[in-house]
């Protein structure tokens, strides 16, 4: 990572997946979503074109506008953040990083893609498998496998230009996104 | 008028357009199982890139459709897998009227079917993975059960194979990048563990074997059973490809080996759990773990009896699953305890579901004169010629999985004082266990009848003769 343009996405990603993992306020996540997905086109933009790039961006905002659309608003902030969990969240996050730090020279002996990108797209994947991991309600699984699902995008973007496949991976985003909407949808017995 | 267009496309507009007319359930299971019969009688009749004279026309069916500078190649060697994939799904949605099922099922299955066809027909072939992932996300809702939350079993499903794709499509460029590579060996190697983790979440091949059982017990049962038979018969197929293009993913013994070893652990594990396993769900999910582990030890004999006995053994196992799928989910409809202990007596209640869940399960078994014998039986004497240890091995699972079928003959015969039978099951539920009943019966009789003509689904892999 030679200027500082380079590093402030990895910086972006890093942060808005930490939002993501700590934190249960839904306008928060959104929010972090939204940024989490300027990151991830930051990145992508190093090795793709704007056109290719800007496609990265728009799926994942949408996919944050499907999943805040199917929140009422006395569900915005039933969920109360556990100041010990979080703790506990955000130390394991951090030590996640450093070792990210430390292994991405030796994948970059593998991946031939700039360091930001190795960097970025690892943390995002770490923090996302992290969530899915150690989340039991479906809406956090959910964010977490979009969180995962958009660093694979970065780390796949630097070896893969295909269209098709940008289209293909649109399509799991939103498709992940509307499934979400589904579980909500279903837990409030609105489905079937 | 392309190939790719009639089994591909034409499926998915369907499938939109069933899936606004969902809630009139038997015009959309009527439509839904009669154009995918009707689709499968088109890949029988109709060869792709012949001519075909029709009175004073004569239609011409090519086998390419250019996606984005992407190809779909459906060729005429495929035509037994189209044939497969849409009377399989001709047989699951009709079955979806007597399973009930949710009013998702027939629009989904139809597009995922679609779906698998189109992953096994694109070029580059490892884009499959990302169409399966969308077939995967599709089928999310069929699992739905009214006025119950999403369960853990449905969300590790999800997690599982959304976690796939990354791993399968970082071998495939690692496969294609190692012979220019410095180190080739090396990138090789690294490029095969990426496939085994990909194709471990995938096939839920040990460690990563949780999500069968718990999907089998948290979704619907015939949704799952649907899941249970269709996606790891295309992944097992597309898993084929990979030995057909890169010959040295075929030089490797280690691999090989390393297959053997999963496929026994999983044999094992099924085995020992389902004799153990007390929910009638949950057993249906360790019958699948075994018989996944039965194509893997296929695989692993790598010789030309392996590839047919990896074919031959998925056939049986569709029927099956359909059939014992079929007869929880109309034990589950009816409230019924599913922990096996309270089935007593269940054989006079539901005789033709019951004799068929018995025929589904002991065809899993390896039962002789069912065909779950004959095709197995190639690959358990391909083994010995290895090891008599493994033999051993694999002879305890399947032991465990007839203890847990003799359990469940012991329970539904029991506790009932006048032996008489006391049914009312529809017409329609009657006929469809008849069906399959027959089918497995008449496969298991005369095997290479029936079984052999479907070897020519290998014709497509023209490296593993």
């Amino acid at each position: 990572m030679d200027t500082l343009t380079d590093l402030l996405p990895v910086l972006l990603a890093g942060l808005s997946s930490l939002i993501l993992f700590t934190n249960k306020n839904w306008r928060w996540n959104i929010l972090a979503l939204a940024l989490q997905y300027v990151a991830v086109f930051w990145m992508v933009l190093q090795v793709w074109t704007l056109g290719m790039a800007v496609v990265k961006l728009i799926a994942g905002w949408m996919a944050g506008a499907i999943l805040g659309s199917a929140v009422s608003d006395e569900k915005i902030n039933t969920e109360n953040d556990n100041n010990m969990e979080q703790r506990f969240k955000i130390i394991i996050s951090v030590i996640i990083w450093i070792i990210i730090f430390s292994v991405s020279q030796g994948i970059k002996l593998w991946l031939p893609i700039p360091d930001s990108i190795i960097i970025g797209g690892l943390i995002l994947i770490s923090i996302g498998i992290l969530q899915v991991g150690i989340s039991v309600r479906p809406i956090r699984i959910i964010f977490g496998l979009l969180t995962a699902f958009s660093g694979f995008e970065v780390l796949y973007a630097g070896v893969e230009r295909s269209v098709l496949v940008a289209g293909f991976l649109v399509l799991i985003t939103l498709g992940i996104a509307l499934l979400g909407v589904l579980f909500i949808q279903q837990q409030e017995g609105e489905i079937i | 008028m392309s190939a790719p267009i009639i089994w591909i496309v034409i499926p998915l507009l369907l499938a939109l357009f069933l899936f606004f007319f969902r809630a009139n359930r038997l015009f959309s299971l009527l439509t839904g199982g009669g154009v995918s019969a009707f689709l499968a009688l088109l890949a029988l009749t109709f060869r792709i890139e012949r001519v075909f004279p029709l009175g004073p026309l004569s239609i011409e069916i090519s086998s390419t459709l250019t996606v984005l500078g992407r190809n779909f190649v459906i060729a005429d060697t495929d035509r037994f897998m189209l044939i497969l994939m849409f009377s399989l799904g001709a047989f699951w949605i009709l079955g979806s009227r007597i399973s009930g099922s949710n009013s998702f099922f027939v629009p989904n299955i139809f597009a995922i079917i679609a779906l698998f066809v189109a992953a096994l027909s694109v070029q580059p072939f490892l884009y499959a993975a990302l169409i399966i992932e969308i077939a995967v996300l599709i089928s999310i809702p069929i699992f739905f059960q009214r006025g119950e939350p999403v369960k853990q079993g449905i969300m590790r499903f999800l997690v599982f194979q959304t976690l796939a794709v990354p791993f399968i499509l970082f071998s495939g460029w690692g496969f294609e990048i190692a012979p220019s590579s410095i180190d080739s060996q090396q990138a090789y190697f690294q490029a095969g563990i990426l496939l085994a983790i990909g194709f471990g979440l995938w096939l839920a091949i040990f460690p990563f074997y949780s999500w069968i059982p718990l999907l089998a017990g948290d979704g619907h049962a015939y949704s799952a059973g649907f899941i249970f038979s269709i996606l790891p018969t295309t992944i097992l197929i597309f898993f084929l490809e990979f030995f057909n293009s890169y010959n040295w993913l075929r030089e490797q013994v280690l691999l090989f080996s390393i297959i053997q070893v999963l496929g026994i652990i999983m044999i094992v594990l099924g085995g020992l759990f389902a004799a153990f396993q007390r929910s009638l769900t949950r057993l249906l999910g360790y019958a699948v773990m075994v018989e996944i582990g039965f194509s893997l030890l296929a695989l692993s004999l790598n010789q030309v009896i392996g590839w047919q006995s990896y074919i031959l053994i998925l056939i049986p196992r569709l029927v099956g699953i359909a059939i014992c799928s079929l007869a929880i989910s109309i034990w589950k409809n009816q409230k019924l305890n599913m922990d096996i202990e309270s089935l007593k007596g269940l054989f006079f209640k539901f005789p033709f579901a019951t004799i068929g869940f018995i025929v589904g399960w002991f065809t899993f078994s390896g039962l002789p004169l069912l065909p779950g014998f004959p095709t197995k039986l190639p690959i358990l004497i391909g083994l010995s010629e290895i090891s008599l240890q493994s033999i051993i091995l694999v002879s305890v699972g399947l032991f465990g999985l007839f203890v847990a079928g003799f359990r469940f003959l012991a329970i539904i015969f029991s506790e009932r004082e006048t032996n008489i039978i006391n049914e009312s099951e529809p017409v329609l539920r009657k006929i469809f266990f008849s069906v399959g009943v027959s089918c497995l019966l008449v496969i298991g009789l005369f095997p290479s009848y029936f079984l052999n003509p479907f070897l020519s689904l290998l014709s497509a892999f023209t490296n593993l003769k």
